[in-house]
């Protein structure tokens, strides 16, 4: 690399907190062309959820396109749970150094990744089908032939990494037919399926099990991954044509089952300290999971005990989560509207604000789905008078600050904004009618 | 997905443009794709599409909205605006929401986007009545009119003109302030198609330039697509091909009215109406195109599946022309609108009120208002 932009790990963290989607796409830009270092992999595995979400186009590189079979079963290191299907992002650098050793560096694939080229469904599946099944080869050569960096692995450290070779070759062999059928699927999380995609599904299930019993088990974590219903996946295993006696496909059923209940838990775990937007999104997913393990009758595959325990630990977090962001969170974040700032912060603090209090609603719904709405609507008429004086109190602040009409108005709106997403647009309303008339009297007849 | 239903297009028709009603960029979810038309009572009414994904409008009274939907801030206030709206033309419709947008009612983003876009507005205004008013000084044969005289930046600009335009009276049969009034009233409507053969790109001319880009990134992504998803992004795509054709030949027809100004000036006064509908033509062809180009693209980062999601609803907004248009224009074979509905009911939504997810489908509705401001 010849010239870098000058940009330190700190300011790049500064500069990721209240981006806007489009400035975080136009950070990441940059963030490609520095030299990568622990802090500045840090901050991108901070915004690592925004940037699912918002999957801009990258540079074509072999380790991002080896990624991509793998990015369904790509858990945090802390959710990873040995015997699992999954596979630990601390794992994906060694996994990608095992696989690309085999992988020709001449020919299509080598042109291709210097070129500087955006990755595109089509050219991916092309290119894909070339790299996928020999990065697979190259996993299996170097777990059976026992390469150097496996040999230094003590005995349980060894054992999970073959496990995740295992579950990376299974994913990089299937590839090329399985994601083109994931891509047919609605989009995630998905909960309902029309009969051509449940034949779909059906489909993608009959061929994993033709392959044995290690692939129909990564597929099926992969589809329950896509989806908050796994009952979904579970019917469409039942309802599979196979080759298999129905005790062994009871079995594969009950399996997943467990591992599934045992996954909730440890999500719902984590989000007792992972930062409110990814709480609120993690306990609505756990919640509508949960609820569909539980349609299934007792004799079922589910242990209806462990269910019932996963509820209880996310109606705790959910408690904690949602009284801390109701009462501190936010409305901190709301007072800070309220202080003399530049316009540009103000935006990104406004921005943040609405992220913020966007999740605390979900956590409302997600308290309401655990039972508990009898303590969330106690909890929301309790701090609803907090956010109506923080409004009162901005707008009497605006009048002695002497802003210009536009920007008082915009102020009182930060406000409104917020109670309409916490609590409705009719409290919404009743504070822009009352802000309205300290602003502009004549206009308060809104 | 089920295969695409012809439904009874041709009955369902609206007569008029008018009759279609204008497009209304509500946030509420369940608004979305609203439409506001004339009711007979004199006041506007507005077309909902079925909330539950099935065929059919809801046809409110504008107050009626509010007692059967729960909006946002921003749809309250924009109600109250859209009711003091006295003509209901995309034009006076896109005024009135943004004024509300300004308010800061969809975010500070949309606020700015719409201040900007409302002095873009202004300027486009003022230029095309300075440049018409060139335009007439030359073709009257007073080609040493100096524009450097008139120092444009200073209030009385007017007064400054009514001297200089006093020249073309004779020609023309018509007092200064007549000429001055006229050229001011045609730049209201000649602003948005703007003038042949000048320096900025206008508001229809930007509108076609989205679309066209909106109908190339729907072709390269559909290539990928089989099945009723295909038929689905050829249905779009034939409707978004047609009203390209029917826009740039409605743009060239309204440059061809403003490049002959004196003719213009002599027949505005009998035949305002007819040139300002003539004018308004490609507003009314495009109107609601650019919400559906700027949904598209505030999609585009999202997965193949979630935009398949996306298509499917911009193919049940796709705006129907009028029997009225249809026969107006130089080709008839519009596109049959097969409207094939299907509402994605997604996880944590209230189908009946799109409430909780709400939240994320208002966010989306408030970007599409900054790319569509």
């Amino acid at each position: 690399m010849t010239s870098q932009p000058m940009l330190s790990a700190q300011e790049l963290s500064k500069l990721v907190d209240g981006a806007s989607d489009a400035q975080l796409l136009r950070i990441l830009e940059l963030v490609e062309r520095l030299e990568r270092s622990p802090e500045i992999e840090g901050t991108i595995a901070r915004i690592r959820s925004r940037l699912v979400a918002l999957r801009p186009a990258r540079p074509f590189t072999l380790r991002r396109l080896l990624t991509v079979p793998l990015e369904p079963l790509l858990v945090p290191h802390a959710e990873w749970v040995p015997g699992q299907r999954r596979i630990s992002r601390a794992a994906l650098q060694t996994l990608q150094t095992l696989a690309l050793e085999a992988v020709p560096r001449d020919g299509t694939l080598a042109r291709e990744s210097t070129a500087g080229r955006r990755m595109e469904d089509t050219r991916l599946l092309e290119l894909g089908g070339e790299l996928w099944p020999a990065a697979a080869a190259g996993l299996r050569g170097a777990r059976l032939g026992g390469h150097d960096v496996l040999a230094r692995l003590g005995g349980a450290a060894r054992l999970h990494l073959d496990q995740q070779i295992e579950t990376a070759a299974v994913l990089l062999d299937e590839a090329p037919t399985l994601l083109a059928e994931l891509w047919q699927l609605p989009p995630r999380p998905v909960v309902v399926t029309s009969a051509e995609e449940r034949g779909r599904l059906e489909r993608v299930l009959t061929a994993a099990a033709g392959k044995g019993g290690t692939c129909l088990q990564v597929v099926m974590e992969v589809l329950v991954q896509r989806t908050d219903n796994p009952v979904l996946v579970m019917q469409s295993l039942e309802a599979c044509e196979l080759r298999l006696p129905r005790d062994q496909r009871q079995g594969f059923i009950r399996r997943l089952a467990t591992q599934c209940a045992s996954y909730l838990q440890v999500r719902s775990r984590g989000a007792r300290e992972a930062p409110l937007e990814t709480a609120a999104e993690t306990l609505a997913s756990v919640i509508a999971s949960v609820e569909s393990l539980q349609t299934v009758g007792a004799s079922g595959p589910v242990d209806r005990r462990a269910l019932l325990e996963i509820r209880r630990d996310a109606g705790e977090v959910v408690e904690k989560r949602l009284d801390e962001a109701l009462r501190r969170v936010v409305l901190e974040q709301a007072s800070a509207l309220a202080t003399a700032v530049a316009p540009g912060d103000l935006e990104s603090r406004a921005r943040a604000a609405e992220k913020a209090a966007r999740a605390t609603s979900l956590l409302v719904h997600a308290g309401r789905r655990l039972g508990l709405g009898q303590w969330v609507e106690s909890l929301l008429s309790e701090t609803r008078d907090d956010y109506h004086k923080l409004a009162r109190e901005v707008v009497q602040g605006l009048e002695a600050r002497g802003l210009p009409r536009q920007e008082r108005m915009l102020c009182l709106m930060d406000q409104v904004r917020l109670v309409e997403i916490l609590y409705g647009s009719d409290a919404a309303m009743e504070i822009l009618n009352e802000g309205l008339a300290g602003i502009e009297p004549e206009a308060a007849a809104v | 997905m089920n295969k695409p239903q012809p439904e009874a297009a041709a009955l369902l028709r609206p007569a008029t443009f008018a009759e279609r009603g204008v497009a209304v960029p509500f946030t509420t979810p369940v608004m979305n794709h609203a439409r506001i038309r004339p009711s007979r009572s004199g006041h506007g009414e507005l077309l909902v599409p079925n909330p539950s994904g099935a065929r059919g409008l809801y046809v409110l009274p504008l107050d009626g909205a509010e007692r059967t939907f729960s909006l946002t801030v921003h749809d309250r206030l924009l109600l109250e605006e859209l009711s003091r709206v006295q003509a209901l033309t995309p034009q006076e419709i896109r005024h009135a929401s943004r004024r509300v947008a300004m308010m800061g009612t969809a975010g500070r983003e949309a606020a700015r986007a719409a201040t900007e876009a409302g002095e873009r507005d202004q300027t486009e205004r003022l230029l095309v009545n300075v440049l018409l008013l060139d335009r007439l000084f030359r073709q009257t044969g007073f080609m040493d009119f100096d524009w450097r005289r008139i120092a444009l930046q200073k209030r009385d600009i007017r007064e400054r003109l009514r001297g200089e335009v006093g020249r073309l009276g004779p020609q023309l049969g018509m007092r200064a302030d007549e000429i001055l009034n006229m050229l001011e009233e045609i730049s209201i409507h000649a602003a948005t198609v703007g003038l042949p053969d000048v320096g900025f790109v206008s508001r229809a001319q930007t509108a076609l330039k989205m679309l066209g880009r909106f109908d190339e990134e729907l072709r390269a992504w559909a290539a990928l697509e089989t099945g009723a998803h295909r038929e689905t992004a050829n249905l779009v795509m034939d409707c978004a091909s047609f009203t390209l054709q029917h826009g740039r030949s409605a743009i060239d027809k309204a440059h061809a009215i403003l490049a002959d100004v004196i003719g213009l000036v002599r027949t505005w006064r009998a035949n305002s109406e007819t040139i300002a509908e003539r004018l308004a033509l490609a507003e009314w062809l495009l109107d609601g195109w650019q919400q559906i180009a700027a949904i598209w693209e505030a999609s585009r980062h999202e997965e193949r599946p979630a935009r398949r999601m996306t298509l499917g609803e911009i193919a049940s907004m796709l705006p129907v022309l009028p029997k009225d248009a249809v026969k107006h224009l130089d080709d008839a074979a519009a596109p049959a609108i097969q409207s094939h509905r299907r509402r994605w009911v997604r996880l944590h939504e209230d189908w009946r009120t799109g409430s909780i997810v709400a939240a994320d489908a208002t966010q989306r509705n408030e970007a599409v208002r900054i790319l569509d401001a």
